[in-house]
């Protein structure tokens, strides 16, 4: 049995408003995007400087006046996982990245935050970018028990703002930066034991959403927006008849790709907004990072016998869900 | 099939031991060896089906990077001479290779007469093809790239994408040591958790990347290739898996770096040292004999093939596909695998062993 044993975050400092984004003047306001994505504020590794004076009109600058990396915040997040844990470095067997905006597209992202925590052991990219949490799971729980080390370090980590064409007035108002790490084993139990996972996707419609590993992000926006409420609430129905899940004491987390997309489908299925754990509102969307930073933000408040149920979609197109059991 | 017999598996450098494989006895074996993680599994239970690799059309010889003012000092000689490259397969024409030279990678790719994708869907197709199977069959697609157009989607779901399927697909990024560490993977999964047909696809254009008429180090050394197999754990091919290992022995992790343009970092390419030590640790494994062939890492590609002529094996039995189309990262061993399958006859096997990006790998194959 899988367990999650501890996880830890990372977010920039730097903080964007809707009024920002509306003084751009690129055709939206403050009260347009509040109406339609629920997004108040998103973090940012870009100066705001930066943003106001350029629009991020060539992404390859933006690599360089960023104050973090995706690998930087990555390893901030890394480090607080690993703190939390009390697990050392040395101790780590196994590393297993997700980053839709590497910097250098080899060596992979695994290695560069392996690297830099000292960790001497197998690192490699697992990638599908919005869902990465449900894939890690997923993919872990395909290895034979014994032929896993003792702790896993997963990351997830998206400094996606570097990408965005701040000329659009759709893609500013979505995205923020940020890196959630967790540290899984099946030979020591932890806070969360994994019940259940599932990961799958349709790549023939891979192009509703690109990241160009030399440019700016693009979606196509509507059809993705209802790809994900429509496939989140099917993943969700099916946990619910396969697992005993009571939304009045158990908790659903969704992808964080915007707070009226996980408001419409909390009012479908009719989860309570106690049992809606979500950062998206002050964060942004922060690709395969929103869903386990979100959980890892919460991490104090799960109570034993609780389920947490993950239900993420993105990139790819691909989705999956993890339904995890709160043990102490 | 049972296995009645002992099989000794991968046994990186100071960690030694034998790993009993009997029958349907999967016993996968992690520990720690110092600051080592090692895992070696035997296996009796996976196949690989079939095999693909697809290259550019384009051809870039020595005399073609002398016309684009290519010299080289004597240590980039040296370096040179450990890889051995003579022609290079890459994704440009020559005259893109003389208008371009260090621009933009964006302006490189609009020259370029293929992508990532379509040279690795070219590989996968062929692997199908060669494996018997249709797309429709295959239930999960994994691919290994660190030459993307696009970061995101992942470079599986791109080709999952171009085929038309719906299916699981994403990344595992690893790099130099992809091939044998995708085997290694596989084979250390439950049986249960496993598709009936997996494919693998690891497709890299790094000639895009490199700085022509300013890099002559890394425009002597790259080229551009595709490597896809289909393998399985429930239906038998002509290619049996006899064992797997990785560790990550090698702390160095970073000989190739790929943003707008690829770099090469000499003090992380494995040593000669280690590259020996590594030739002494395969030789040892007793499962390899007169019938084996070698395929070993394509960045020190010439070396590693006179090391082993020094230790007696010969010419014909190591594999690489290397001097005639370059060096193309994790395809390359897969590429030079392509050509073992097309000529090993039955009960032939073939040792594959890697080491880069901070991984040690090793597959053995054998031919039923």
């Amino acid at each position: 049995m899988l367990h999650i044993l501890g996880m830890g975050t990372c977010h920039p400092t730097t903080s964007i408003d809707n009024h920002f984004l509306e003084a751009l003047d690129v055709g939206t306001n403050a009260q347009w995007i509040e109406e339609k994505i629920g997004i108040l504020s998103r973090v940012t590794t870009l100066p705001v400087d930066y943003i106001r004076e350029t629009r991020n009109q060539d992404p390859r600058i933006a690599l360089e006046v960023a104050s973090m990396s995706a690998t930087d915040l990555g390893v901030k997040a890394a480090e607080e996982a690993l703190k939390k844990t009390g697990i050392q470095p040395a101790h780590i067997g196994l590393v297993i990245v997700n980053c839709c905006s590497p910097r250098q597209t080899s060596p992979s992202e695994a290695i560069r935050i392996s690297e830099r925590l000292g960790i001497v052991a197998p690192a490699y990219d697992v990638y599908t970018a919005c869902p990465a949490f449900a894939l890690h799971i997923d993919y872990l729980r395909n290895f034979e028990e014994s032929s896993l080390p003792e702790f896993v370090l997963c990351v997830s980590t998206a400094a996606m703002t570097q990408h965005v064409n701040y000329n659009d007035r759709s893609d500013g108002a979505i995205w923020g930066d940020g890196a959630a790490a967790w540290i899984v084993s099946t030979k020591h139990t932890g806070r969360l034991e994994i019940i259940d996972s599932t990961f799958t996707a349709d790549p023939t419609r891979c192009e509703a959403v690109v990241v160009d590993s030399q440019g700016f992000f693009h979606q196509d926006g509507r059809a993705v927006r209802d790809f994900s409420v429509r496939q989140t609430v099917r993943l969700i129905k099916s946990i619910e008849e396969k697992h005993p899940i009571d939304w009045n004491r158990d908790v659903f987390i969704g992808h964080q790709a915007n707070r009226t997309m996980l408001d419409q489908i909390t009012n479908n299925r009719e989860i309570p907004p106690t049992s809606h754990w979500h950062n998206v509102t002050y964060l942004g969307n922060q690709a395969g990072a929103g869903a386990p930073a979100s959980l890892s933000m919460n991490w104090d408040k799960m109570v034993a016998g609780q389920h947490i149920v993950v239900a993420v979609v993105g990139a790819g197109l691909s989705w999956g869900s993890i339904v995890m059991r709160v043990t102490r | 099939m049972v296995l009645a017999r002992e099989v000794r598996v991968f046994r990186p450098f100071s960690s030694c031991y034998l790993f009993r494989c009997h029958g349907g006895d999967r016993r996968p074996v992690t520990r720690r060896c110092g600051a080592e993680l090692v895992a070696s599994i035997g296996n009796v239970s996976m196949y690989l089906l079939g095999t693909g690799s697809a290259f550019p059309p384009g051809k870039l010889s020595d005399e073609n990077l002398a016309a684009l003012g290519a010299s080289y000092s004597d240590s980039e000689r040296k370096l040179l001479s450990r890889v051995g490259v003579a022609s290079r397969a890459v994704a440009l024409s020559p005259e893109s290779l003389r208008t371009l030279g260090s621009v933009d990678i964006l302006e490189t790719r609009k020259a370029a007469t293929l992508s990532p994708t379509t040279l690795g869907l070219q590989a996968a197709k062929n692997a199908l093809e060669r494996a018997g199977i249709s797309i429709e069959q295959v239930g999960l697609i994994v691919a290994d790239c660190g030459t993307p157009y696009q970061t995101c989607p992942s470079e599986a779901q791109r080709i999952a994408g171009a085929f038309g399927i719906k299916i699981p697909a994403y990344d595992l990024a690893i790099g130099a040591a992809a091939v044998p560490m995708f085997f290694h993977i596989i084979n250390s999964w439950r049986e249960d958790r496993v598709p009936d047909y997996v494919l693998f696809v690891s497709t890299n254009t790094p000639s895009l990347h490199v700085r022509y008429g300013a890099d002559h180090v890394a425009a002597g050394v790259f080229g551009d290739a595709a490597f896809a197999c289909v393998v399985s754990r429930r239906h038998q091919g002509r290619w049996r898996v006899l064992s797997t290992g990785a560790n990550s022995h090698y702390p160095r992790r970073k000989a190739v770096s790929v943003e707008r343009h690829i770099t090469l970092s000499e003090q992380d390419i494995p040593s000669t040292e280690s590259l020996r030590s590594e030739v002494a640790s395969l030789l040892s494994d007793s499962d390899l004999g007169e019938n084996t062939y070698f395929i070993g890492p394509g960045l020190v590609a010439h070396e590693f093939a006179s090391i082993l002529s020094e230790r007696g094996v010969s010419m014909g039995r190591i594999s690489s596909t290397v001097s005639e189309t370059g060096y193309s990262l994790g395809s390359a061993s897969g590429a030079a695998l392509v050509g073992v399958c097309d000529r090993a006859a039955s009960g032939e096997s073939v040792a594959m062993i890697h080491c880069g990006d901070g991984l040690s790998a090793k597959v053995v194959l054998m031919r039923s």
